[in-house]
């Protein structure tokens, strides 16, 4: 999937399916309950969007193929507080058996780190 | 915010907003351990679990120490990090509740971390910012659980103990503040 064929929302994620469909995973949808990574769909999944404000990313399988995909978010609290701060956005990409191929987006630098990982997740 | 933390200092307790008052001793004296209670409100665990110490920021509620935001966090450190048994102290943890917070789960100087592996004294390295956070341990709700992880809707929630060790040759009176962050990795 090209990325300019691709949805995007202000803060949050669109998976994009191999069917041409997608699903929105907007910050204000999550909150109201209304999205959800893992209750949503999870298979054919070929693109996912992640977008933090100005800055998005794109993480593609390569050709059309759905892979598995991963979002996860880092937060921070400190005692007495109830609301954690979010810091980083995070997408992944299973590649072979073990590693993941990690985009995140740290919330107040926006600085784009990517690495291939072998953490299991 | 689709996941909220609650602090209390009861199981399912209700939610503290203030800062823990670790009380006030002398020098070469430990103050009373605190409970905390953790859980979450979550529809997934919450995942990379750890704890780490940095300077008062507040976040709307002002500094009310005797130095600054930075000096308390120098010095906290600083007796954690101490080389010498008179000169050490600090922000410690115990995170072995399943066993009622035993005795070898405090650290010592001769042991910063435990030897069981459920204490820890917060220092450089170990606690002192975010990339050296602590990782939360099972047995702080269920030795049959996951190092690092809350579940949702935990019950019991996680329960730590933390406790203020004044060094023997601490020679400044004064409240001291820091702040205590829980870092946590999340999916919707």
């Amino acid at each position: 999937m090209k990325i300019w064929d691709m949805q995007t929302v202000p803060y949050g994620w669109v998976k994009h399916f191999a069917d041409g469909t997608a699903e929105v995973g907007s910050d204000e949808a999550i909150s109201a309950g209304k999205a959800s990574w893992t209750r949503g769909r999870q298979n054919g999944i070929v693109a996912v969007s992640l977008s933090d404000g100005p800055v998005v990313v794109y993480l593609t399988t390569d050709g059309d193929d759905p892979g598995k995909f991963w979002q996860s978010d880092d937060y921070e609290v400190t005692f007495g507080k109830t609301s954690p701060v979010l810091i980083k956005r995070r997408i992944q990409l299973k590649v072979g058996d073990k590693s993941w191929k990690t985009i995140e987006i740290d919330t107040q630098t926006h600085e784009i780190t990517e690495y291939i990982s072998k953490h299991k997740i | 915010m689709s996941v909220q933390i609650i602090w209390s200092s009861t199981n399912g307790g209700i939610s503290l907003a203030a800062p823990i008052d670790h009380g006030t001793n002398s020098a070469g004296n430990i103050l009373s351990p605190q409970t905390l209670y953790i859980r979450h409100t979550g529809v997934n665990p919450i995942t990379a679990c750890g704890f780490y110490v940095r300077a008062w920021v507040g976040s709307g509620q002002d500094y009310s120490g005797d130095a600054t935001p930075s000096d308390d966090f120098n010095e906290l450190i600083a007796w954690g990090d101490a080389g010498l048994s008179a000169d050490f102290g600090g922000f410690e943890v115990n995170m072995n509740a399943v066993n009622a917070f035993p005795n070898a789960s405090w650290p010592v100087f001769a042991n910063k971390n435990t030897a069981d592996g459920f204490g820890f004294t917060f220092r450089t390295g170990n606690g002192s910012s975010s990339g050296n956070a602590l990782i939360l341990k099972k047995e702080s709700y269920n030795a049959g659980g996951v190092d690092g992880q809350i579940p949702a809707g935990s019950s019991p929630n996680v329960r730590i103990q933390t406790r203020i060790v004044i060094p023997s040759t601490e020679t400044t009176p004064g409240i001291r503040m820091f702040e205590q962050v829980l870092k946590f990795t999340f999916t919707s």
